[in-house]
């Protein structure tokens, strides 16, 4: 996986690449939560996937993770260009309604940023 | 194949197993959920088996019949009672941020079960659509892969 972060406006842009399995579930969490803290109250975060393979468990545990520490701010956090695979994932897992879905980062972060 | 409790190594099982879904000529849809399976059930066995403890192994098997796919996971650990594992679709479960990875074993995979004390996970991917027919004495001759 290779992960990279930025601000653009009011928003924590995540570009996710490549499978995140294994390990990377942890270094995810722990960039979520690096943003999070970083963000402050009200934090939103999108979190691109169009570049992301697979997924496993332990990266939804992040996603999860990073979905409950945003509410707690009165955040927002929406995912991007999920694959269809990662889209029946959050499916089946029932946690495709936690996640804000966008179609391109324009719209995502005009609407985060309202 | 045999390797010590690091999380670090599961990437190594998903590129075998990719590759054995690439030889097998496998769809990218079915090879991404063996290959999901497959990382779910090592984490598993390193995490919850092993506790990450190193001096611990988790073992790989994988058996090539002709109308499926057997994978073989087994750990060192105590064992558990996968009957037990809380529901992660039930309300209390969805905000959970762990708890997923059976769930998933058993979306992925077309029979997935543990042996009694819980510390070998058998997973069985049919190779063509529906249930496989009855093992003639030729397919039980399949090949395999002490990986």
């Amino acid at each position: 996986m290779e992960l990279t972060f930025r601000k653009r406006d009011a928003v924590i842009i995540f570009n996710l690449k490549g499978n995140v399995i294994g390990p990377d579930g942890l270094k995810l969490r722990e960039a979520f939560q690096k943003a999070i803290k970083l963000g402050g109250n009200k934090v939103r975060i999108l979190v691109n996937l169009e570049a992301t393979g697979m997924m496993d468990s332990s990266a939804l545990g992040a996603l999860v993770n990073a979905y409950t520490n945003v509410q707690q701010k009165k955040g927002r956090i929406g995912v991007m260009k999920a694959s269809p695979t990662i889209d029946k994932l959050l499916q089946l897992a029932k946690l495709a309604p936690l996640f804000e879905q966008f179609a391109d980062e324009n719209a995502a972060v005009e609407d985060l940023s309202a | 194949m045999v390797l010590p409790s690091d999380v670090e190594l599961v990437p190594i099982i998903e590129a075998v197993t990719s590759h054995i879904s690439r030889d097998l000529k496998l769809g990218a849809e079915a090879s991404m959920q063996i290959s999901l399976a497959v990382i779910e059930g090592a984490m598993n066995a390193i995490k919850h088996g092993n506790k990450y403890d190193l001096a611990k192994r988790a073992y790989f098997k994988i058996r090539i019949d002709a109308d499926r796919l057997t994978l073989i996971i087994k750990d060192e650990g105590e064992g558990f009672d996968p009957r037990k594992v809380a529901d992660p679709l039930e309300d209390e479960g969805l905000l959970r941020d762990h708890g997923r990875g059976l769930l998933m074993i058993r979306a992925y995979v077309d029979e997935a079960y543990h042996n009694a004390d819980g510390t070998q996970l058998t997973m069985v991917k049919y190779l063509h659509s529906g249930q496989p027919g009855t093992d003639s004495e030729e397919d039980q001759k399949g090949e395999v892969l002490e990986l």
